[in-house]
């Protein structure tokens, strides 16, 4: 994946100049963010749309079920919709009676299967053609198959049957245009396209913050996107919705509804780390962490993985539950150089981890260890002496110059490599010997 | 105040010509006139050494050298006495200039004070080849960056702050041979210290002295190659996250390495994908830290290098470490141990 | 549940959210003026572009005289063995006489209103369509995309439900890039409530990133672009 989106990068000569567009862009809304809301609200209004305002996600499941209540609605499909799992809208949704279909084919083996999805852009990354292969001939009794082709061609045949007969059709907004009303949904499957024009009534769920002023502003960012997340120049389906069907129009949907939803984004905004809020969730951090790499998306925890999850998790939900989200990183910062808008995540896992450690979430033992490090390091002598003994103490542990096995949490480094010994001489002191001061 | 023409000024035991300090350093005097002491001149004077490589130098405003002459005299100085006697004039301030003024502060770490005492004797070996002297603000401790990393910023603002009155007591540049280190004094430490004007102004200043060794080395001083190298090594070179992101790090010690004696430097693949150290995080989160490891050690096999090379000796002590245990033949040096030729120091000297 | 007054609602929720932008903890970041950001993408030739990149994703594209429109879309009829299509109506094509000329070569156009009131019965009518034909109101050389913008007869469903598209492109339609779209038809997202931009077959790689094309949108995409190189 890496190498193809390099490619796709090299060929586009505005890319460094279009990521820094991009970045302003995203900035300046979130600072007039409620300007550019009310602005959008009132162009959807005007093009025969309906706008609902949800504080958190039980409001924002609450205002769909009505939706569906007041249209009879009793089948829905899905196109691929992160804040959607955020709130737990299919639950709640099944809940009420109503007959949840995820389309996005990832999403709809995820949702067959009973899993969760693993990665923001490939959800089914942990799955190989052999368990889909018998997931589909278990549920969709088509017979079995591993070959992805055949695979995708059972999913497509099923899932259109879906499209063309279920009564309300559920998207994401993967950007708002504020001055046109617009909603712009991103896939490369056409499962967003059918999904807001097949069934008689749309519902975007949008999280307050993907929004920009203008159909020129979004395209900067549109045109960052798909390159910095999968490589493409654009991805293949880009729809701007702008509301139901027109007079006249021959398709479309005869209602169209945008429920926007905080659930904790004000707090976030008002905070330190607001700038997590330009984040488009194109994915690329997610493909250059290598500490994703080596656990992912499942070991996160909630929706949203990787280096934009250890951020947002704890920025939304609050620190008490997710302090050690921020912990799980490197600080490598390979995620600011892939983000196309070049979100700083390092210094808000900065931000984060200083809070986490004022409210009390850090180990006891390190927070003394340190402390008492700091003690030292403010006072010259005593910290040659530190040295000094550490070389004495590391002498005695060690053998040839090794540690294989440290006390107490020193142990989680001697697990699986040594440590070298403390120098008996360390350096302030070959200093001094040659120098005399 | 142009420079005329190459001017070799320098520790004469390098062997460099004194012949041409004179010709150079009178014209300088002749465009003051023979009543005018150049010393007089304040401004900025530009000069080159020749030898053993090419040395770009800048100067200060100059208030009174005199007393530092007298004790350049004082020390013994082989030279032509011919052209000394000519020459004596431009010679000490030539000295004096490059001497007095240029005095590098080494911040050697906590960790390489502590564990590689030995990467701290190469930087400074490497300092001295460049023509630097080299000066060691006795009273350093430690940047501040492990408390900084975990949030504990009281912690880290202390250590800090300490770090910043013993370099703030100093003049010239303040060379560290840590990416990661230098990091934190140019770009965190500031930020620590926003919320007090006096610190906050120390911050800067400090900051805007602070180089990496290899960034000193190459993009400061302009050099090709520093050291005497080392006997034939492969080596292959792991560039820290924080130097390589942070302060554009990377060429500069591949160069160096490049044009050493002796060393034939190898890719290593995937070299841009962080170690796995982290600071705390390799005890805290052990299990991944350690798959990270694992990972960065296949393709320092796959590489074939004999020799593991980076610049950050918390990095190095992590990859290592895997190394040893895992019974590996590649050792790990800092790439200052490759260039200055010290292979073969133990740990424990 | 508070779901019945609207104005309250939106007060408030944007109230707390202007609270919040006014102490947001934000980089800093210069003077923006909203639009689009052209940049200096200099294409020497839109068209020879255009078909590299279109092709470079999936599409199948042909360079031809518009007189040769007919000819070319018979062609894929019979290529895909297809007797139907869904199609824009004529008045919305880039040249006339496209649906009179398939009519008269014997293919059958199907319906493409899908009234609200039978909805259902309609669109399960398009379960098996094979071909799709379309006009497009632009084509982006950067990616080789096409730009359709919906309205009356113009349906969306022709270029979305058959295994094949075909999509008629002026040549002179074409631009650099999305951006210079954006700037160059601003009112596009005004006058019409559905606009795409299509860069080529639906695809997934959702399956151990196997590239399978042909997911829920069309299977093929074929670009007759019309006009003089």
């Amino acid at each position: 994946m890496s190498a193809y989106r390099v490619a796709a990068s090299a060929d586009f000569p505005l890319m460094e100049e279009m990521r820094d567009r991009a970045r302003e862009v995203r900035l300046h809304t979130l600072a007039n963010l409620d300007k550019y809301l009310a602005q959008f609200a009132s162009q959807v209004e005007a093009n025969g749309g309906q706008v609902h305002w949800a504080v958190d996600g039980e409001e924002a499941n609450a205002i769909i079920r009505q939706i569906a209540d007041e249209n009879d609605v009793r089948t829905v499909v899905k196109s691929k919709s992160m804040v959607t799992e955020e709130i737990e809208l299919n639950e709640s949704l099944e809940a009420a009676g109503l007959s949840i279909v995820e389309t996005d084919l990832g999403e709809f083996i995820v949702q067959l299967s009973g899993d969760k999805p693993s990665h923001i852009i490939a959800p089914v990354l942990h799955k190989t053609r052999y368990d889909i292969g018998e997931l589909f001939a278990d549920k969709l009794d088509r017979g079995l198959s591993t070959d992805p082709a055949e695979l995708t061609q059972m999913a497509r045949e099923h899932l259109r049957r879906e499209f063309l007969t279920a009564d309300m059709g559920i998207s994401g907004c993967n950007l708002a245009i504020a001055d046109t009303g617009t909603v712009v949904l991103v896939t490369n499957e056409g499962n967003g396209r059918l999904t807001t024009t097949a069934p008689r009534i749309h519902v975007t769920v949008m999280g307050m913050e993907r929004i920009v002023p203008t159909f020129g502003d979004a395209s900067a960012v549109l045109e960052v996107l798909a390159r910095a997340g999968t490589g493409q120049r654009l991805s293949v389906y880009t729809n701007f919705v702008s509301g139901p069907r027109r007079h006249g129009d021959p398709d479309g949907p005869d209602a169209f509804h945008v429920v926007i939803l905080d659930n904790g984004r004000s707090r976030t905004l008002g905070g330190q780390e607001a700038e997590i809020l330009a984040c488009i969730r194109c994915g690329a951090c997610l493909n250059i962490c290598p500490v994703y790499r080596e656990v992912g998306g499942h070991a996160y925890g909630f929706t949203y993985p990787g280096p934009i999850g250890a951020v947002v998790t704890p920025s939304l939900k609050g620190l008490d539950e997710w302090h050690e989200l921020p912990y799980a990183s490197t600080l490598c910062g390979a995620c600011v150089e892939a983000c196309p808008v070049r979100i700083d995540i390092p210094k808000m896992l900065l931000t984060l981890r200083s809070r986490a450690a004022t409210d009390g979430h850090l180990p006891g033992w390190l927070t003394f260890a340190i402390g008492r490090y700091a003690t030292a390091a403010t006072h010259p002598r005593q910290f040659r002496m530190l040295l000094k003994a550490g070389g004495v103490v590391g002498s005695m542990m060690a053998k040839d110059g090794w540690i294989n096995k440290a006390p107490s949490h020193g142990a989680n480094w001697t697990g699986a490599r040594d440590l070298p010994q403390p120098a008996r001489r360390p350096f302030h002191a070959r200093w001094k010997a040659r120098h005399g001061a | 105040m142009q420079r005329q023409g190459p001017v070799a000024v320098g520790p004469i035991d390098m062997g460099f010509d004194l012949r041409m300090v004179g010709p150079a350093l009178f014209a300088i005097n002749e465009q003051y006139g023979t009543e005018r002491n150049v010393l007089d001149a304040p401004g900025r004077y530009e000069f080159s050494l020749e030898r053993p490589a090419p040395l770009l130098g800048r100067i200060d405003e100059v208030d009174d050298l005199r007393p530092v002459l007298a004790a350049l005299i004082a020390k013994q100085w082989h030279f032509d006495a011919n052209h000394y006697l000519r020459c004596i004039h431009g010679f000490i301030v030539g000295m004096a200039l490059s001497w007095f003024q240029m005095a590098v502060q080494l911040f050697v770490t906590c960790l390489v004070n502590s564990f590689f005492p030995e990467v701290g004797e190469a930087t400074v070996d490497l300092l001295e080849s460049a023509g630097e002297t080299v000066e060691f603000p006795a009273d350093q401790t430690c940047c501040g960056q492990p408390a900084y990393n975990v949030g504990l910023r009281a912690d880290a603002r202390k250590m800090a702050a300490h770090t910043l009155d013993v370099l703030d007591a100093t003049d010239g540049p303040i060379v560290l041979p840590s990416g990661s280190c230098t990091d934190m004094i140019v770009h965190h430490i500031p930020e620590l210290m926003a919320g007090d004007p006096r610190r906050a102004a120390q911050a800067e200043r400090v900051a805007g002295r602070t180089r990496e060794l290899s960034q000193f080395l190459v993009d400061d001083l302009g050099l090709e190659t520093v050291g005497p190298g080392c006997g034939d090594r492969s080596v292959a070179y792991h560039p820290s996250c924080h130097g390589l992101r942070n302060l554009s790090l990377r060429t500069q010690a591949e160069s160096l390495l490049d044009h050493a004696e002796g060393v034939r430097r190898v890719e290593l693949p995937d070299a841009e994908n962080c170690c796995g150290f982290g600071g705390l995080f390799s005890v805290e989160m052990p299990d991944i830290s350690v798959a990270m490891m694992e990972t960065k050690l296949k393709n320092v096999e796959a590489s074939g290098a004999a020799v593991l090379v980076g610049g950050d000796v918390s990095c190095l002590m992590h990859l290592g470490g895997g190394l040893h245990r895992n019974g590996s033949a590649v050792t790990v040096k800092h790439f200052a141990e490759i260039l200055a030729g010290r292979l073969d120091t133990a740990n424990d000297d | 549940m508070p779901v019945g007054r609207p104005d309250m609602e939106r007060k408030e929720f944007l109230g707390r959210v202007r609270q919040a932008a006014s102490t947001a903890d934000l980089p800093p970041i210069s003077q923006v003026a909203p639009g689009a950001f052209l940049g200096d993408l200099r294409i020497d030739n839109l068209l020879d572009r255009f078909v590299e990149r279109a092709t470079d994703v999936n599409c199948a594209v042909k360079v031809i005289d518009a007189t040769d429109a007919l000819d070319q879309t018979i062609s894929i009829m019979a290529e895909y063995g297809a007797d139907e299509y869904l199609a824009w109506a004529d008045s919305q094509m880039p040249i006339p006489g496209i649906g009179a000329g398939l009519i008269a070569n014997g293919f059958l156009p199907r319906p493409f209103e899908v009234p609200s009131e039978d909805r259902l019965h309609h669109q399960n009518a398009y379960y098996d369509l094979i071909v799709g034909i379309t006009g497009a109101d632009g084509g982006l050389a950067e990616s080789g995309s096409i730009v359709l913008t919906h309205g009356p007869n113009r349906s969306r469903m022709a270029s979305l439900i058959p295994e094949v598209h075909v999509a008629l492109l002026p040549a002179s339609l074409i631009v650099e890039s999305l951006s210079h779209w954006a700037a160059s038809r601003p009112e596009s997202l005004t006058r019409s409530v559905n606009l795409v931009v299509i860069s080529g077959p639906s695809r997934t790689g959702d399956i151990e990133m196997h590239l399978t094309q042909g997911v829920h949108g069309p299977r093929h995409v074929h670009v007759l672009v019309l006009g003089d190189r």
